[in-house]
């Protein structure tokens, strides 16, 4: 195993790791009036946040090791079958990217943009990034996903879904007007 | 008992009420048709369902719930067994064997003793469920603080230890959701803890949300990296179930007796669920049954193990739901959402308080478990159509549910930034090679363990000994210890054999 392979698979490890040292420094300068003879409700988290530290040092140690990948637990021993099912699928880690970078996106347009039009712009971009090339049927699942979650969810289900702001909001309401919503 | 009967009686009556029948119905194609599509897992599809539930009353919303989840650990073995496509990880072990006979030109066969595995497993658990049910609850009554931590940590413990991947990262997974579940204002003293300040995180951050966003925003994150396809299936032919004979059945009664009992097992230990309860079935068959020897070749107990133990851990799981409300799986924590979210608190109260509604869900499963074998059988083929619609399109509108169900919670936009978050990270936890599993649990029964864990240090003035000094908590941490030891020691000891011989 080279060195690069090992500092990629302790880079997880070392992240939590940090992460949770962060938070035991924070449960400790917790602010709250202790009582004698009482824990304190910093305890459970430190009691967590210490066993997370333990555990990524395994995990780094394991990792120069090499040998994250020889956990033995009661399933492997009962069910050793298991095994045998791993496949080697091919992997696109962009098209994964750019979904989180959409769904990033459509939070932050929703309240602006409102339901009707981010959803059906939500639904045809991640059709497109998941290499969905059927235009007819994107252009329908885009409009009839959206208005049909629109009219649902607002009409029946009651959900009180982001109309978005003016120029938007006036689309929203003509909708919403169209579908016999009040 | 015959009180039981009588309430059991009543729920029947119940179930045939028109809307409970109606959400019977609907919770079980769903949960056929979750079970069917591989880009859809049963927890997904269950939390999928569940801003649904909201405009129901409490009964038919359990009610479709558990129907989702019992159908949900049918209907994936028809796809395995006629495509070698698992439409669930349950049904992994049905291509050792019941894709093996369809291959033999058994396909009709196989359908049939996996009916009878769901029907046989299915309605022996939800006999032991009743059965049990009351007095483990009339048991939880009595136990205190330090046994309710212990019956939580031994839950914890033991998603670590009968989870498929590395036991540090399950353990990590499974530390950073009761990390998650500290955050917002503690139960105990009123203090905010790690919310810096952000109204959202004062609240704490609800398990559904780390459920829906792992489960499924993060399943669709991986299913998109690893590009989305549609199987073909267009030479379906003719699908039909052939019902096993009497003599055939009766041959494989001691299978069907010992995979119902693992299963019901395996459900009850809270932690574990249907894949795990299929596997260890599969496993045990493999190592004891009568043919053992022919396993893996297509024969009918390879298909009866797993199905059987998958249903009956149903019937298993509901048991610490309703009596202790714990959670057993992803599945029943749901369902603890949906009787929260109705405001009722499941535990032994609720067998005083609300019998007609714990009986109505009982009697339910009885009956969702015969109509799903009857619209299995009859449905077969339309069931397996749904193979056909692009998972890029299923996957989009998986994503739209949990955009929705988030906003459905509490209407407010923020907690569309949590979804995201978690979904992110199970996308992330799962390139990792990290089980999300641990962490949904851990943030579910994280709190419980908390308020436990406190209430026993508080009331034995901060004795932690007491966790092992008691008989019953001493017991059950014993247990939890050796559970994840144990495999631990096998393997350093298999290591130095295979040292030791030349």
């Amino acid at each position: 195993m080279t060195g690069a392979n090992v500092l990629a698979r302790s880079v997880p490890f070392v992240a939590i790791m940090s992460a949770a040292a962060y938070f035991y420094y924070l449960a400790d300068h917790l602010e709250f009036d202790p009582m004698p003879g009482r824990a304190g409700p910093d305890l459970w988290p430190k009691i967590v946040l210490g066993l997370m530290i333990a555990t990524c040092a395994i995990g780094i140690v394991k990792a120069f090791l090499a040998r994250s990948s020889e956990g033995a637990n009661l399933f492997k021993l009962l069910a050793p079958q298991a095994e045998e099912e791993q496949d080697g699928r091919r992997s696109w880690p962009h098209l994964a990217l750019l979904g989180c970078a959409l769904f990033v996106v459509y939070v932050l347009a929703l309240d602006r943009v409102g339901f009707p039009i981010s959803t059906a712009v939500l639904i045809a971009a991640f059709l497109w990034i998941g290499r969905y090339r059927n235009g007819t049927v994107i252009a329908l699942g885009s409009l009839v996903g959206s208005l049909g979650f629109f009219f649902v969810f607002r009409k029946i289900v009651y959900v009180s879904l982001p109309l978005g702001r003016e120029p938007f909001l006036a689309f929203s309401v003509w909708l919403m007007k169209l579908m016999g919503m009040s | 008992m015959l009180d039981v009967l009588q309430h059991l009686g009543v729920g029947f009556v119940h179930v045939f009420a028109p809307l409970n029948l109606a959400a019977l119905l609907a919770g079980l194609v769903l949960g056929l048709l979750v079970a069917v599509l591989p880009g859809l897992t049963l927890v997904m599809g269950v939390v999928l369902a569940l801003p649904f539930t909201y405009g129901l009353g409490i009964t038919p919303a359990v009610v479709l719930l558990t129907a989702m989840y019992v159908a949900g650990t049918y209907g994936g073995a028809f796809t395995a067994i006629l495509f070698r496509i698992p439409g669930e990880p349950i049904d992994v072990p049905l291509l050792w064997d019941g894709y093996k006979m369809a291959q033999q030109g058994e396909a009709a066969k196989a359908l049939g003793y996996t009916l009878f595995a769901a029907l046989v497993g299915g309605l022996a658990s939800a006999t032991v469920m009743v059965l049990l049910a009351q007095p483990i609850a009339q048991l939880a009554l009595t136990i205190s603080a330090p046994e309710y931590f212990a019956i939580i940590f031994f839950g914890l413990t033991s998603v670590v230890c009968l989870g498929s991947g590395s036991q540090t990262n399950a353990f990590i997974s499974l530390l950073l959701g009761l990390f998650i579940s500290t955050v917002g204002v503690d139960g105990t003293y009123g203090v905010e803890r790690f919310s810096f300040g952000i109204p959202i995180l004062s609240d704490g951050i609800e398990y559904i949300t780390v459920m829906v966003g792992a489960y499924g925003l993060g399943e669709v994150l991986v299913r998109l990296e690893q590009g989305f396809t549609s199987p073909n299936i267009k030479h379906l032919g003719r699908i039909r179930t052939r019902l096993p004979s009497l003599s055939e059945l009766l041959k494989l009664k001691l299978s069907f007796l010992r995979s119902s009992l693992i299963g019901i097992v395996v459900g009850i230990v809270p932690g574990a669920g249907a894949t795990i309860a299929s596997f260890v079935s599969y496993g045990v068959e493999g190592q004891y049954g009568r043919r053992r020897d022919k396993i893996g070749t297509g024969i009918p107990e390879g298909i009866v193990a797993p199905q059987a133990a998958a249903t009956s851990s149903v019937g298993g799981a509901m048991i610490p739901l309703i009596t202790m409300g714990i959670p057993g799986s992803g599945a029943t924590a749901i369902i603890l959402g949906a009787f929260l979210l109705h405001g009722m608190q499941p535990g032994p109260q609720v067998f005083f308080k609300s019998p007609d509604i714990v009986y109505t869900v009982f009697a339910s499963m009885f009956v969702g478990i015969v109509g799903m074998c009857v619209i299995g059988y009859f449905f077969i083929k339309a069931l397996v159509k749904v193979l056909d619609a692009p998972e890029a399109v299923v996957s989009a509108f998986v994503v739209m549910f949990c955009f929705i169900g988030a906003l459905a919670a509490r209407n407010n936009v923020n907690d569309l930034w949590m979804i995201v978050t978690f979904g992110v990270l199970g996308w992330l936890f799962e390139k990792y090679g990290f089980p999300i599993a641990p962490l949904v649990l851990g943030s579910i029964l994280g709190p419980l363990a908390e308020s436990n864990f406190m209430t026993t240090l508080i009331s034995y003035q901060n004795d932690w000994t007491v966790f092992f000094t008691r008989p019953v908590s001493g017991a059950i941490l014993l247990l939890s210890i050796i559970a994840l030891v144990f495999p631990l020691l096998r393997a350093v000891w298999s290591r130095r054999a295979a040292a030791s011989s030349p």
